[in-house]
């Protein structure tokens, strides 16, 4: 009590008696600093491995570019040389050539930048029409049962049979496939967003907007879409591997155009070779490891960031 | 007379926990016991310096708002604190060993079950859904009890027999799933009684359950007490139920235990300030059209360092002292100790608040007079005609609302009392109509706003009805900032004519919540649940409406806040004549805040009349079992009282088919000619 | 119960007809210029190439023909024959010739990654965060990360170089042949029940009847095996039927990668060469096969989770 009274330089009476209240005080008590996506990122930040490789994804990335200025041939301007074909990595082909004589530097890296740029794209498109197809599915109750349906109908034929049709029928350019891809691809995307939806449609503060006359397009906008941020991310990140994945898949069935390289015409070349030649193989898989096993582990590690139980 | 007294007659009344305690050993003594969490890197502390003895054969509750610990304290008994948490201080004495030392499940196996046994909060979620229920207590059995085979399964069915299952031997062979709610609590309690613990710790056990359900649970294990002489820690937030089930009652807020002390001594005699706010809060002493004594502020975040008592910033009555050293504990009686400076002899005297005082009379709504009848004619604001509102369609047709009708006066409060799944939140929905109609109408001001309404009236309806939810937590948009939540309405139909009258405005709304203005430009994660709450009803009352629907709106909230959140709805009713349509389980408010209740019973409205007149004179059974239910914060009244069961059954219905009469001026009630004219006998 | 799974058989006789139709008439949009092989194209006449479409009825209206099909398929259970991937052998013939290698490479494959994958993900789940865990994370991320071309590849020269294994497939041997495909084909599935198995378990143990078991005095190796396999369990189950059915189908990468002259393939060769009859066969049974695999799921189901019943509502959970 001694020790008090020193302290605060008020008098035993003064200490017993009343003191006043302050209003904003008691109100302050109980504030939580918990904001989610600061967790999120903090949480991201964690995953070492995976704030690495996205680091050396964007490096290869910009490597593609330089790769093209420092490399000694033009990718536009290989020329078929029976002479030189299968020669081994060296001074004058930095990766060797393919089974045509081809400079495997140029081809390689043009063909690394073409297909980060495809699945890129492709990846965003699918998601953005996943998005907005799954959002409207989800929402409006007497659009389920036709999108629905539409979805049993299409999941249900193997979409090889529309690729390989596409491809016959239209044509193998990258830009037709991609197309093909993102018409297909949406799916997955929009049925995960619809469950999604699901779930929070029904949650009291969409009464409440409903309750106030709230458009759909502004609930969508306003008290949908923020809470499917982290599942776009999510996905998109997964998309990216899974395009690069299957553009080789339709590559090797010779379903894409085998004009302009791309990582999976490179591996479909090297099929045939690559027992005796492993440099053909080893170079483009390495380069396709990289960038899948990058947005794997991104978009698990945010997949895991965002899960709220891992904000402890 | 003295609380002093009042507590006397309660010992003598043969609480048996005396006994334990004249005995002097505790069984479990937790002294100085030291919780932290880590959340989010950073360190909380949980529990403070706690300490509470547990003496053999008492009933002792624990009592508590949500983060007051009361949770986390009773499972360090057991091992059971989540992975980031731990007991960083202090001893458990439990049998000669420390239980804060103990670190592997090995060592816990020894306590856990065997001696400690645990009835969780939710029976919906802690049986396991593809095990057989009387599997999942054989289980028990044969760990604990040393009995195998056939011999286990025989005991298992007993046990369900015990904890009140009729048919055991065919329960015995289903599922979780074909159980209700109420019954898989039963099995809970049948497993951690086939455990044969010395001490059962009791952790909100009823919480999730309706009021009659919980009354019957409540009794089943009173009576297992009895019988198997068991050492009960009860753990609650609700002090109707600590009325009903305890022997000695621990206070605790912020971590700590602030008052400890036989029943009457807690409730009639409190020397706590906490305590006493806690107990004048309840709205079961209010007075309609008065305020409460409401707690102000929030609970304090553990996250920070809590000097002084803990409860100081929201005492109005605090001591400058409070602010800087912690009080230690007051030893008032030999059972009776309390945290507080006013203990000490240097301390002012504060009398307790009156409606304390109140408590020790055995009634405690004051004399009540019969209402004059109004002047003026009534005028009709919402009228429900007929309604019924169905879901899903062919084999799977639910029928949520059958045929209700009734009128709702401009200026009342008009309130709908029923269970979980009883309908209620539907008929307040169809009104708003988020949930369409399946025949019937609602009539706002004498215009019908059912089914297909022009565009003029639907922006009349928008802005003259709105609606306050139950859950603060997910009533708002987490992702809005609440400038955005609470001009919403403002937003979609251009109610504003410039930016700066809308942000005056959400202001003006903000302000008549009391919260203060610059929060506008916060999210809702950084608000408290009465906070959250306070700015859904600035969100309902910015669109400037004559009727809400409330539904349930303080029932997610912790008990202190109610009854600011209940001050706030009357305080804007009187200030801008607004009519409520107030839906609740909770039969302590709707006494405090109605003018005429209807109670509704599996989407049917069995009874409807004047506050008063109804709890006077209920006359439907189900009314009546409802009544009988609802714990009272008076633990006189609540031993006493008998608990009445009501079964539809009781109703024969197939020649005489019912109808909804008017049998006293404004008292209404659903029954057969027959019941009726009992009913109207019994009216007078 | 059998009135609701007649209801459901006839509705899915009704998605199998609707998906053929489909693809039927998708296939009349394709130019008939896939019908004849390249030497053909160069020297036949127009006329020629005319007269050998009109006499495969290719030339008529799509309807004409849809009709044709439905009434051999109807009246003679008849689906016509290969016309170029084997000239004129009916194409149920040419299946049955193919099904039964896919089939038993996709089984023994799934055998072994089923028993693998959830021995795996049990541990994993079971020693959580230790360094079995890590390596299996490791080893799933890899699988599902990287192209399966290349995961192919990295397994054919290992197989071929390091073991002498054949890297291409022989009836003539079709034992030691077919280590390579298998393995390939189970190295994704045994990543697929890992992970699915060890997400499951981790989710089980979460709960809330978890605790009350554990407050019980239940040790944590009881838990594991009495309450957390069997409900983890649960939902893999729902899928296996389905993974069984499709093996019929074959895997068409693996298979073209290795040469293996079994289903996977059947289907593209077919489309490119514009085999239709071929086409409409194959998708016939991947429709139908996809159905029955969901159905049996939801069959299995019933069986071993009393809250699911056929038909019925869903008790809640």
């Amino acid at each position: 009590m001694i020790g008090i009274k020193a302290r605060t330089g008020l008098s035993e009476k003064q200490l017993f008696d009343f003191a006043v209240f302050r209003f904003q005080d008691a109100e302050r008590a109980g504030y939580s600093e918990y904001s989610y996506w600061k967790s999120v990122w903090r949480n991201f930040v964690k995953k070492k491995s995976a704030v690495v490789m996205l680091g050396v994804f964007f490096a290869l990335f910009i490597f593609t570019f330089i790769a093209a200025v420092i490399g000694k041939y033009d990718v536009r301007s290989l020329r078929i040389v029976d002479s030189l074909m299968f020669t081994r990595p060296g001074r004058e082909f930095w990766f060797g050539t393919d089974n045509l004589g081809r400079d495997y530097w140029a081809q390689v890296w043009h063909a690394t930048r073409t297909s980060i740029i495809l699945a890129v794209s492709v990846s965003a498109g699918q998601i953005l029409l996943g998005v907005v197809i799954g959002m409207v599915w989800g929402y409006v109750r007497s659009l389920d049962r036709f999108f629905t349906e539409l979805y049993n109908l299409i999941d249900n034929i193997p979409t090889i049979i529309y690729m390989t049709l596409i491809a016959l029928m239209i044509g193998k350019s990258y830009t037709i496939m991609a197309c093909a891809i993102i018409g297909f691809g949406w799916l997955a995307t929009a049925r995960n967003v619809r469950n999604l939806v699901f779930i929070y449609r029904d949650r009291e503060y969409n009464l409440a907007s409903r309750c106030l006359g709230t458009s759909l397009w502004r609930i969508l906008t306003k008290n949908i879409l923020p809470y499917l941020i982290s599942v776009i991310i999510l996905r998109l990140a997964l998309a990216i591997p899974g395009t690069i994945a299957y553009e080789t898949t339709l590559a090797y069935l010779g379903l894409m155009d085998i004009s302009t390289p791309s990582l999976g015409i490179l591996l479909r070349n090297a099929r045939s070779y690559f027992l005796d030649y492993p440099y053909l193989l080893v170079i483009p898989a390495s380069i396709v490891s990289v960038i899948t096993v990058t947005f794997y582990l991104v978009g698990n590690a945010f997949s895991d960031a965002c899960d709220p139980r891992n904000h402890v | 007379m003295s609380g002093e007294a009042a507590a006397a007659r309660f010992d003598e009344g043969g609480i048996d926990g005396r006994a334990g305690l004249a005995a002097g050993q505790p069984i479990l003594s937790a002294r100085d016991v030291d919780v932290e969490f880590t959340l989010r890197g950073q360190r909380l502390k949980a529990i403070r310096r706690c300490s509470l003895d547990l003496y053999d054969g008492e009933t002792l509750a624990i009592v508590g708002e949500s983060g007051s610990g009361k949770s986390v304290f009773a499972k360090c008994f057991l091992g059971m604190l989540d992975k980031n948490g731990a007991v960083t201080g202090g001893t458990i004495m439990y049998s000669g060993r420390d239980l804060a030392k103990y670190t592997t499940e090995r060592e816990w196996r020894a306590i856990r079950g065997k001696r400690i046994a645990m009835v969780t909060q939710d029976p919906m979620t802690s049986l396991n859904p593809l095990k057989k229920i009387g599997e999942q207590i054989r289980e028990a059995i044969e760990l604990h009890q040393d009995i195998h085979g056939a011999k286990a399964k025989r005991e298992a069915a007993r046990m369900l027999e015990t904890v009140g299952i009729p048919d055991p031997e065919r329960r015995y062979n289903q599922y979780p799933h074909e159980f209700s709610g109420g019954m898989r609590q039963r099995v809970v309690i049948a497993i951690a009684m086939a455990c044969k613990p010395q001490i059962l710790i009791c952790d909100e056990p009823t919480t999730a359950l309706d009021v009659t359900i919980q009354a019957q649970i409540l009794q089943l294990i009173s009576s297992l007490r009895k019988d198997h002489g068991m050492t009960i820690i009860y753990i609650t937030h609700d002090l109707g139920v600590v009325a009903k089930v305890a022997d000695r009652v621990a206070v605790m807020y912020a971590g700590q235990v602030v008052e400890v002390g036989m029943i009457g001594e807690v409730f009639f005699s409190a020397n706590h300030p906490y305590t006493w706010a806690l107990l004048s809060a309840l709205p079961q002493l209010g007075v309609r059209g008065e305020s409460l004594p409401a707690i102000d502020g929030t609970p304090p975040n553990l996250f920070n360092r809590i000097v002084g008592d803990s409860f100081a910033p929201r005492n109005r009555k605090a001591l400058n002292i409070d602010f800087i050293e912690e009080p230690p504990m007051f030893r008032v009686s030999p059972t009776h100790q309390a945290k507080t400076w006013l203990l000490d002899p240097r301390a002012p005297k504060l009398d307790r608040p009156e409606s304390i005082r109140h408590l020790q009379a055995s009634v405690a709504q004051p004399a009540w007079t019969p209402p004059v009848p109004d002047a003026a004619p009534r005028e009709p604001l919402v009228e429900v005609r007929n309604m019924q509102v169905a879901f899903g369609g062919g084999r799977k047709r639910f029928v949520a609302v059958h045929d209700v009708s009734f009128t709702i006066y401009r200026g009342e409060t008009f309130s709908l009392v029923g269970e979980s799944g009883s309908g209620k939140t539907t008929i307040g929905r169809a009104i708003l109509r988020v949930n369409p109609l399946s025949s019937g109408e609602v009539l706002y001001k004498n215009r019908r706003i059912s089914g297909n309404i022009d565009k003029s009236l639907d922006l009349e309806v928008i802005r003259g009805m709105q609606m306050i939810f139950q859950d603060p937590m997910a009533s708002l948009n987490e992702r809005a900032k609440v400038d955005y939540i609470i001009s919403e309405g403002l937003l979609n139909h251009r109610l504003y004519s410039d930016e700066a009258d809308r942000e005056a405005k959400v202001r003006r709304a903000l302000d008549e919540v009391g919260l203060l203005p610059e929060f506008s430009s916060r999210f809702p994660h950084e608000f408290s649940g009465g906070q959250r709450q306070r700015i859904g009803v600035a969100r309902a009352l910015v669109m400037e409406p004559e009727f809400i629907v409330a539904d349930e709106p303080i029932s997610a909230l912790d008990v202190s806040i109610r009854a600011q959140v209940l001050n706030l709805l009357n305080d804007l009713k009187r200030s801008h004549n607004l009519t409520y349509l107030f839906i609740t389980h909770d039969l302590s408010v709707v006494r405090f805040i109605s003018d005429r209740i209807a109670v509704i019973h599996k989407g049917r409205i069995v009874e409807l009349a004047d506050t008063e007149e109804l709890f006077r004179r209920p006359l439907h059974p189900y009314t009546r079992a409802l009544f009988s239910a609802a714990p009272s914060p008076n633990p006189n009244i609540e031993r006493g009282k008998q608990l009445l069961v009501y079964d539809p059954a009781m109703h024969d219905y197939t020649t005489d088919k019912p109808v909804w009469r008017e049998i006293a001026p404004g008292h209404f009630v659903y029954g057969n000619q027959r019941e009726l004219d009992r009913y109207g006998r019994e009216a007078g | 119960m059998l009135k609701y799974t007649l209801k459901r058989l006839l509705q899915s006789v009704f998605t199998v007809l609707l998906i053929v139709t489909i693809v039927f008439l998708l296939l009349r949009l394709m130019p008939t210029d896939y019908y004849f092989t390249e030497d053909e194209l160069i020297k036949l006449t127009d006329q020629q190439k005319l007269d050998r479409l009109q006499a495969a009825g290719l030339l008529d209206h799509p309807f004409t023909q849809l009709g044709r099909f439905y009434r051999q398929l109807f009246t003679k259970l008849d689906l016509g024959t290969s016309r170029r991937v084997q000239v004129n052998k009916p194409v149920v013939d040419l299946i049955a010739s193919k099904f039964s290698i896919s089939m038993r490479l996709g089984l023994t494959a799934l055998g072994i990654s089923l028993f693998i994958g959830v021995a795996l993900g049990v541990s994993q789940a079971r020693f959580k965060n230790g360094a079995l865990d890590h390596i299996g994370t490791a080893y799933t991320i890899f699988v599902n990360a990287v192209p399966h071309l290349v995961s192919y590849s990295l397994v054919l020269t290992f197989g071929a170089r390091m073991l002498g294994l054949p890297s291409l497939y022989t009836m003539r041997k079709p034992g030691p042949s077919s280590i390579l495909p298998i393995v390939c084909l189970a190295m994704g599935s045994i990543a697929g029940y890992m992970l699915w198995t060890r997400r499951y378990m981790v989710d089980e143990l979460n709960k809330e009847y978890i605790r009350l078991a554990k407050l019980k005095g239940l040790s944590t190796g009881s838990i594991m095996f009495r309450h957390v396999l069997k409900n983890a369990f649960v939902p893999l189950a729902q899928y296996l039927p389905y993974s069984i059915l499709l093996t019929v189908g074959g895997s068409l990468l693996v298979e073209r990668f290795f040469s293996v002259p079994g289903m996977g393939p059947l289907l593209t060769d077919a489309i490119s060469r514009y085999d239709t009859n071929l086409v409409q066969a194959i998708v016939m049974l991947y429709a139908s096969l996809g159905i029955a695999g969901v159905f049996l799921g939801d069959i299995l189901m019933t069986l071993i989770d009393p809250r699911i019943h056929l038909g019925g509502k869903e008790a809640a959970r």
